[in-house]
């Protein structure tokens, strides 16, 4: 039972993580990210690579998993977010299937759709037990140090600013501040948040392969960030924590309702979380915690 | 010769595109946001007529009817209920829904159909040979249908009055408001017209491959890509875009592997936003 609330404490503690990148980036400043899954792949692969195949500490593949993932939304900022929002969607939309199609491909590199195997863990020579809560320690002192710095750049005038951008962007520009810059600034460190988030999973789950990464984990997180309040960093760890309740409590909902099949059941999952999504921006758009309306 | 070959494929699998890209332009161009649901009303449009001729025992023509009935009928829900009141809201609020209705929508129809593959068990014919090219009647058959329902959006938009008024408030909603059209009727009528192109679509994909609940999602990109090269907004623009993609995707894959496809619409759309985002006839204001 410890065993099974610690695995799930870190999993919620590594979508609190993705969650908090994509407040920065819609909460805060208003863009469209539909690819966060790229961006979690991205770390998650070079974390995992760095450590097995060329036998980097841990730390230094997290490092690095955090600076590629950030340095990979780079282009992808500088491609579309001089544009209207909607086109950032879909190009990260885009970026996060052609990360997986590198996946699946690159058998050279990343063992396609068998995926990485046995990456090691941190903690991992600790006796069971005491090692998932050592990892769960890590994960939320992660988190929160994620937490505290998006907290803190949401203060500074560095997040001021992103706030009058996603206000009005005409108005902020005329105010002199340099729009694209701050955007793509807000985008880089989002998705570096995801990178780490990334790297934590593929340490803890030991294995990757292409199919974890699918645009469904993107879904769940801007789920997760509708639900608890978009710009309110407690609201998305809020909203994080109540969809992965939802998420785990519906598994036992297959003993109350013995004569649907699984297909059908994990089906009516997603549909509840599409359903939500759009009840939700209908009727509460402010989410849990949300500050105000988006 | 396999150039040849693939180009011909190419023009069929670009005319399905392009009736997709078409529907999504429309949205874009009118309702103003990239509609994320688009690529599941074709997978709507494709169960629609399975079921139609497999439950309902209804002959191919009437099949096809009810699949494009039951994409606009699901679709224009939607619109009343969803879409209709956000259209006050910042553009991302109903971008960020058609996700979610995308999800709500593919996972009834695994709901509903299970994750099973189906045919239409249409008519085998054989292959025609033209000079060495393999074409398939059927094929044939898929494409005049497309162009046929391009040519009937075309002459709707040119000469019809619903046309006109659809292009006015493409082109100004404001302005056509103010000169005393109706915008929610255009938008119902250009929702009806999207849908039934994304049905239509749906079911020709679906002949020619395999009916599967990720049909239209799988798709959804490459008529993002068709939708962006024409310029996004411009009816034209997404027939023209639909048609480049389609062909130069058929002759990529002769020198990458077919899983990289989806990669070559994100290149397209990459270069094209970042040389010309309003495409090749796209309108300027549309982009930012």
């Amino acid at each position: 039972m410890t065993a099974y609330l610690a695995a799930m404490l870190i999993l919620a503690g590594i979508y609190c993580l993705l969650a908090l990148g994509l407040n920065l980036q819609w909460g805060y400043t208003g863009l469209i990210n539909f690819g966060h899954v790229g961006f979690f792949a991205i770390g998650a692969y070079t974390s995992a690579l760095l450590t097995t195949q060329l036998a980097w500490p841990i730390p230094a593949g997290f490092l690095a998993a955090l600076i590629l993932a950030g340095a990979s939304a780079y282009p992808l900022g500088l491609v579309s977010i001089r544009l209207r929002t909607d086109y950032l969607a879909i190009v990260t939309l885009g970026f996060s299937e052609v990360v997986r199609a590198v996946l699946v491909n690159e058998r050279w590199l990343t063992k396609g759709t068998q995926g990485l195997s046995y990456i090691p863990r941190p903690f991992g020579q600790l006796p069971t037990g005491l090692s998932e809560i050592a990892y769960l320690a890590l994960v939320l002192g992660v988190s929160g140090a994620a937490f505290w710095m998006v907290r803190r750049l949401g203060r500074s005038p560095f997040g001021r600013t992103l706030e009058a951008i996603r206000e009005n962007e005409e108005a902020a520009q005329s105010l002199g501040k340099y729009v694209a810059s701050f955007k793509i600034r807000s985008f880089v460190i989002g998705a570096a948040i995801a990178g780490a988030a990334g790297a934590l999973y593929a340490h803890y789950i030991n294995y990757v392969v292409p199919e974890q990464f699918l645009p469904l984990v993107t879904f769940y997180v801007w789920m997760a960030v509708i639900l608890g309040g978009s710009g309110s960093n407690r609201g998305v760890i809020l909203g994080t924590l109540v969809l992965m309740l939802f998420l785990e409590g519906s598994r036992f909902a297959k003993d109350f309702i013995p004569f649907v099949s699984d297909v059908k059941l994990a089906a009516l999952r997603f549909m509840a979380v599409g359903l939500g999504l759009i009840l939700v921006l209908l009727y509460r758009p402010q989410g849990i915690l949300g500050r105000k309306d988006i | 010769m396999h150039v040849l070959q693939a180009l011909a494929n190419g023009i069929i699998e670009g005319s399905i595109l392009a009736l997709a890209a078409l529907g999504l332009t429309l949205v874009f161009g009118i309702a103003r946001f990239p509609n994320a649901a688009h690529g599941d009303y074709l997978t709507v449009g494709a169960y629609g007529t399975f079921f139609g001729l497999h439950f309902l025992g209804l002959p191919l023509t009437l099949a096809v009817v009810c699949g494009i009935l039951v994409t606009a009928l699901v679709g224009v829900l939607f619109y009343i209920f969803v879409f209709k009141k956000l259209a006050g809201r910042h553009s991302a609020v109903s971008l960020i829904a058609s996700v979610g209705i995308a999800l709500f929508v593919r996972h009834a129809v695994i709901f509903i159909a299970g994750t099973d593959q189906y045919t239409y068990h249409l008519p085998i014919l054989r292959a025609w040979r033209v000079g060495g090219l393999k074409i398939l009647p059927m094929d044939l058959a898929y494409f005049s249908v497309s162009v046929a329902a391009i040519a009937a959006v075309h002459l709707l938009l040119r000469y019809t009055d619903i046309g006109r008024r659809m292009r006015a408030v493409s082109d100004s909603p404001q302005l056509a408001r103010v000169s005393g059209i109706r915008v929610g009727r255009v938008h119902l009528a250009m929702w009806m017209i999207s849908l039934s192109l994304a049905g239509l679509a749906g079911i020709l994909l679906a002949s020619r491959t395999v009916v599967s609940p990720y049909l239209g999602w799988d798709i959804l990109l490459p008529a993002f890509a068709a939708a962006i090269l024409g310029g996004f907004g411009s009816p034209y623009g997404a027939i023209l875009g639909g048609a480049v993609i389609g062909i130069s995707q058929e002759l990529a894959v002769l020198f990458i592997s077919e899983t990289y496809k989806v990669a070559f619409s994100f290149v397209i759309i990459a270069v094209v936003l970042l040389v010309r985002p309003w495409g090749i006839i796209g309108r300027k204001e549309l982009v930012r």
